[in-house]
């Protein structure tokens, strides 16, 4: 909320600037996020008194008008045609400086007075409306009429509340009663210790008695309300000053009738509301809960169908308005309206929440409502509106009159009482606070107090934020600061103050995957967590959970897979040139389960390899490739003390290549897959309804983070020997069907001693083979651990490792 | 009959001196290295010259002997001599060209393996968990897709609460919500243990809302203190401590009242920035609010304590000057390389 110092100091004398004030205020809870200094876009512009007007010679519009500036007496040509004699006026004499663009709301005063002389008569300055000053202002018909009580020769500046400060003041949720310039005056007084001065006004109040009867029907909404009738008013602009101070805190000033009801809101935070009396039925008002499908055409032209749950005033026909949130459109006031009945009431905030919310229309009432007014305000926001009204009605009017008075009483808001005991405090915040201490700080802030140990404390009518003593002990904190409070560290247990979980080893791991990645060329990305229901499908159908209120149709549903969005950024990059994309992304996928329950959420990591290898000058430019990848997450599993990872080829993933994916797993458990995209998604996405740019293959894998955490199995040192290997190469020829990682678990599984290792370093395909078969060579490495080893031993193995390979794959040494 | 020893003498230093020279001619003239020690052998060689001139030695007088194997040893040693020296020139010449053939141009490129790079926020974010660890927390995790009353009620902000429009969720059917806090795992947690908890609990969090400084996704870290007489103190102990260590000792930290549902009393915590002349507001915290330890069967009147939640990418934008939090999340490498 904007507070305007101004407007804040009619109700609190401090000395504080306002850099002060809004540390206080900050410190004391009510932030204040910035201080925006309201100057005056002009310079050396004087109070003058029209003394007489003639016409000017030559030109029919204009006027001549001989004026009192102070100290001289001076000849002004001006157009306005409400320049009269006896009018008080704003008057640039030559070198006063006028802002140059009156709409922007820029500091300029660039556009300085000089002589001039218009259509032959010489003018010794202008006479200015309150636009060409800079001060906004709708009405602009002619010069700005100044009060006639205001010194002729003064400095505008000086004789008018034109400069100001204002306070951006973030209001928390639980203190509504800040959402007023008296609210916050309150806040600044109890930490100044000064008094808070409530305005003063004369009500003139003629008659009392229900001219129009008000009926609550539904006491839990509306505890209670009154209403304020005023007749004979005429319609007008504010005086200069409320304008200038609503403007100051953002409201638009629009006339009379509308502003005072602006301006107390503002001022005592109640929410007021004028009906046109001669608009309302009966006239009779009664306070209850609109029937279903009821309707109503609210003040923003807006016809609205009602529910139960909305609390609605109506006349003798029925709804018109809606309660505290906003006003119907029959019964709204008008430059016409002379006659108004006035409410000033108290409704439930929950009841004018569920209304506001659902109707997705908030309004500076309803927000008030929804935080809790102060009940106790009511009645001095309606006779204030009274006073205000009465006083700024038109001139020439006749005196306007308060004909009557209307309050109804439904129910009584209590107060909150709290049990404390002032020791409380020092339990809660760990050191003493003297009770004297307590009391004043309580005391400062509208609390009652009772005597004794045992406090028996009531809370000011304004706060329905405490409840129990925690909250008092809050008051006492911010009452004293939080400076006065030391800075200790807690007490823990010795035998479980360094207590780690299993989340807390995971999350280490989790860190050493993403680092070893990192070292290997991927860049870590962070994906949002949803995508559109579009691309989700074209990766693996149906079924994916939809948010109720997605921000775009492009995040409208949760993830099931990371690979969609790891797609997308690869696509990215390469239109933006990349030759080569790596990314991994860590993070949940969510696999929906029944209607109701929460997903399941598993975490995965995903990554994506496309476009070139990276460029090395002797390589030249060489295309990556699923080996790549695949290379990337063995070494992964080997650098996590998992091995080697099971693999087989695997085609029952629709959206990767069937015959280039292959399925992982670690001790019989999947882990997830990589392979290619598949070509037909690919193309798909390519089209314009995702518009894709994917020239060449995409490889993925996407891995359950999971099993990859768990089944690392410690390192334990093996005495190795010293005795020397010896290597032979096997070139087998094999059906074209094997897979090459069957010929490796074969000689694995065959168990012979001395063979040490087994590494493929060729694999062929082609005429010399002949169709259907393929050569896959072997390096074997033969190693005896405690003796030397023996071509008779080499030859043995050999012998049986190929004999084995032909029972088990159909191998034949080429 | 023997000739006469000067005569002999004088021969056989001829002969040796026309030996040495044949040497250096011989072994100048080698231009290979695998040609030396045949050219050696001629001269030095069990076959060699000089085996031949020993043979003369047996001519001469015994007397005269000692005198002329001086000479021939003289001789033989200067042969050598030579052929060492020759040797080494070889070697060099060898040497050499094996220099000229490896010269490279040494500013070509390294073969590098091109480094990727930790995502900014998760840089920040390991660095606060690991103070947060070190502070005595151990971490705790739970679901980013949570139940309303996680995620409001049971931390003190039933449905009609005005404090739910603090945060614009997103929500699902079934009354489920995208969290919009860490927060809801203080409620997990403590549902599942007793007292102490120690925890933090660094996760996505969920806001319907995108501009330039907010985004529908960002990362929090929870953290919660929950003992018999934990207290305000120690909050600001505990805080103080995390932001010195974060910020460095020099900036100025300020704790000031706030308002969240599920702390009493609240404060949030802003530390100096120096560079923008300004305070700048880090953290969200509190005495956990007693409702909420209600909520979760702990009795308020024997246990209490404090917790605090803070953004990460604020954090890290300011860090390394990022502008726009749409990058972060994007996926784009002329991004992610500035952070290799």
């Amino acid at each position: 909320m904007k507070i305007s110092l101004n407007w804040l100091r009619r109700y609190v004398d401090v000395d504080w600037d306002a850099e002060q004030i809004a540390e206080r205020l900050t410190l004391s809870g009510t932030e204040v996020d910035g201080v925006i200094r309201l100057d005056a876009r002009f310079d050396g512009v004087k109070v003058a008194k029209v003394l007489d007007t003639r016409r000017h010679p030559n030109a029919e519009k204009l006027q001549i008008a001989t004026v009192d500036a102070g100290d001289e007496t001076l000849e002004i040509v001006c157009g306005a045609p409400n320049c009269r004699p006896g009018l008080t006026v704003a008057f640039a004499p030559v070198g006063a400086r006028l802002p140059k663009d009156t709409k922007e709301k820029q500091q300029d005063k660039a556009f300085e007075i000089t002589e001039a002389e218009i259509r032959g008569v010489p003018s010794a300055g202008m006479l200015c409306s309150e636009s060409e000053l800079g001060l906004g202002g709708g009405h602009d018909d002619g010069i700005a009429e100044l009060s006639s009580e205001l010194t002729a020769g003064q400095l505008l500046t000086d004789a008018l509340p034109i400069e100001d400060v204002i306070l951006d003041v973030g209001v928390t949720a639980n203190r509504g009663d800040c959402l007023s310039h008296i609210g916050v005056a309150r806040e600044l007084a109890a930490m100044a210790g000064v008094p808070l001065k409530q305005p003063t006004f004369d009500l003139p109040l003629i008659a009392e008695g229900p001219v129009v009867p008000v009926e609550i029907a539904a006491p839990e909404q509306c505890a209670h309300y009154i209403g304020r009738v005023i007749r004979g008013l005429k319609v007008t602009q504010s005086p200069f000053w409320m304008r200038r101070l609503l403007e100051a805190v953002g409201v638009r000033a629009i006339n009379n009738l509308v502003d005072v009801t602006n301006f107390v809101l503002m001022e005592l935070g109640q929410p007021l509301h004028a009906f046109d009396l001669n608009a309302l039925n009966g006239p009779a008002i009664t306070v209850r809960a609109a029937g279903a499908g009821e309707r109503l055409t609210t003040l923003d032209d807006v016809e609205r169908t009602l529910e139960a749950s909305d609390l609605v005033i109506c006349d003798a026909e029925g709804p018109v308005a809606l309660a505290g949130v906003m006003g119907g459109q029959t019964s709204e006031v008008t430059e016409q309206t002379t006659d108004v009945f006035l409410e000033s009431a108290w409704f439930d905030p929950v009841t004018v929440r569920l209304t506001s919310k659902r109707l997705g229309l908030g309004s500076e009432s309803s927000k008030r409502f929804e935080r809790f007014v102060d009940p106790a305000v009511s009645r001095l926001a309606a006779d204030r509106a009274a006073s205000l009204l009465c006083a700024l009605s038109a001139p020439g009017t006749t005196p306007q009159v308060v004909e009557a008075v209307t309050t109804t009483v439904a129910r009584e808001i209590p107060r909150a009482q709290v049990s404390y005991r002032p020791e409380d405090c020092a339990r809660r915040v760990g050191v003493e606070i003297p009770a004297e201490r307590q009391r004043e700080a309580l005391s400062a802030y509208g609390f009652e107090v009772s005597e004794g140990d045992a406090w028996q404390i009531t809370a000011p009518t304004w706060r329905s934020d405490v409840a129990e003593s925690a909250d008092i002990v809050e008051e006492v904190v911010r009452y004293v600061g939080y400076d006065a409070i030391p800075t200790t560290m807690p007490k823990a247990d010795g035998k479980d103050a360094l207590k780690r979980g299993a989340t807390a080893a995971r999350i280490k791991a989790e860190r050493h995957i993403r680092q070893f990645l990192a070292g290997r060329g991927y860049h870590q990305t962070i994906g949002f967590s949803f995508h559109s229901q579009a691309l989700g499908e074209a990766f693996d159908g149906p079924g994916y959970l939809p948010l109720i209120n997605p921000l775009t149709e492009e995040l409208a549903v949760m993830r099931r897979l990371l690979a969609p969005r790891l797609v997308v950024a690869a696509a990215r990059n390469l239109r933006h040139g990349a030759r080569g994309v790596a990314l991994f992304e860590m993070g949940k996928v969510f696999l929906p389960q029944g209607e109701g329950e929460l997903p399941v959420e598993v975490p995965r990591l995903g990554v994506v390899l496309a476009g070139d290898r990276p460029l090395y000058w002797a390589d030249g430019r060489q295309k990556a490739d699923l080996f790549d990848l695949k290379g990337v997450i063995e070494d992964l599993c080997a650098d996590l003390g998992l091995g080697l990872p099971e693999q087989r080829a695997y085609s029952e993933i629709e959206w990767l290549h069937p015959g280039a994916t292959a399925a992982l797993s670690i001790g019989g458990q999947d882990i997830g897959y990589v392979g290619q995209l598949h070509p037909r998604l690919a193309r798909n996405l390519s089209r314009p309804a995702f518009g894709l740019d994917l020239p060449g293959p995409i490889w993925l894998a996407e891995l359950d983070l999971q099993p990859l955490l768990q089944q690392a199995s410690p390192r334990r040192f093996k005495a190795y020997s010293n005795q020397p290997g010896a290597t032979r190469d096997l070139a087998l020829v094999l059906p074209s069907e094997i897979p090459a990682a069957q010929v490796l678990t074969a000689i694995e599984e065959l168990g012979i001693e001395v063979v040490d290792s087994a590494e493929i370093f060729d694999v062929y395909e082609g005429s010399a083979v002949g169709e259907g078969a393929r050569s896959v060579a072997i390096s074997i490495t033969f190693k005896a651990t405690h003796r030397t080893l023996t071509e008779e031993d080499i030859q043995d193995a050999k012998e049986r490792l190929l004999s084995h390979l032909g029972q088990t794959v159909g191998a034949t040494l080429r | 009959m023997t000739e006469p020893t000067s005569d002999a003498l004088s021969t056989l230093k001829s002969e040796l001196t026309r030996l040495t020279d044949e040497a250096r001619g011989v072994a100048d003239a080698v231009a290979r290295e695998v040609d030396l020690p045949e050219a050696k052998a001629r001269f030095l060689g069990r076959k060699g010259a000089f085996g031949q001139v020993m043979r003369l030695l047996g001519k001469l007088d015994k007397a005269a002997r000692p005198e002329a194997g001086q000479h021939i040893n003289a001789a033989k040693q200067i042969v050598s001599d030579l052929f060492d020296k020759a040797s080494q020139r070889l070697e060099e010449a060898t040497l050499q060209a094996e220099l000229a053939a490896g010269a490279v141009d040494v500013t070509l490129p390294g073969r590098r393996t091109p480094r990727g790079a930790l995502h900014p926020v998760q840089v920040v974010m390991d660095e606060l968990i690991d103070i947060f660890m070190t502070l005595g927390f151990d971490v705790a995790d739970g679901p980013e897709l949570e139940m309303e009353r996680y995620n409001f009620d049971l931390l003190n902000m039933p449905a009609e609460h005005p404090a739910r429009d603090m945060q614009d969720t997103f929500y699902l059917s079934g009354h489920r919500v995208l969290r919009t806090q860490t927060s809801p795992v203080q409620i997990r947690t403590m549902e599942a243990q007793q007292p102490p908890v120690r925890i933090i609990a660094p996760g996505r969090v969920f806001r319907c809302d995108s501009d330039a400084t907010h985004s529908p996704m960002f990362h929090q870290i929870e953290g919660l203190w929950v003992d018999r007489d934990t207290t305000l103190a120690d909050l600001k102990g505990v805080l103080t401590a995390f932001l010195n260590r974060l910020f460095g000792d020099d900036k100025p930290v300020r704790f000031r009242p706030s308002y969240f549902p599920f702390t009493e009393p609240s404060v949030e915590v802003d530390v100096w920035n120096p560079e923008r002349d300004e305070w700048m507001e880090v953290l969200g915290a509190g005495m956990v609010h007693p409702q909420v330890l209600r909520n979760v069967g702990y009795d308020p009147d024997e246990v209490q304590g404090f917790a605090f939640g803070l953004g990460i990418e604020r954090l890290a934008m300011i860090r390394y000057g990022i502008v726009g939090i749409g990058h972060l999340f994007e996926g784009d490498l002329r991004f992610h390389r500035q952070f290799s």
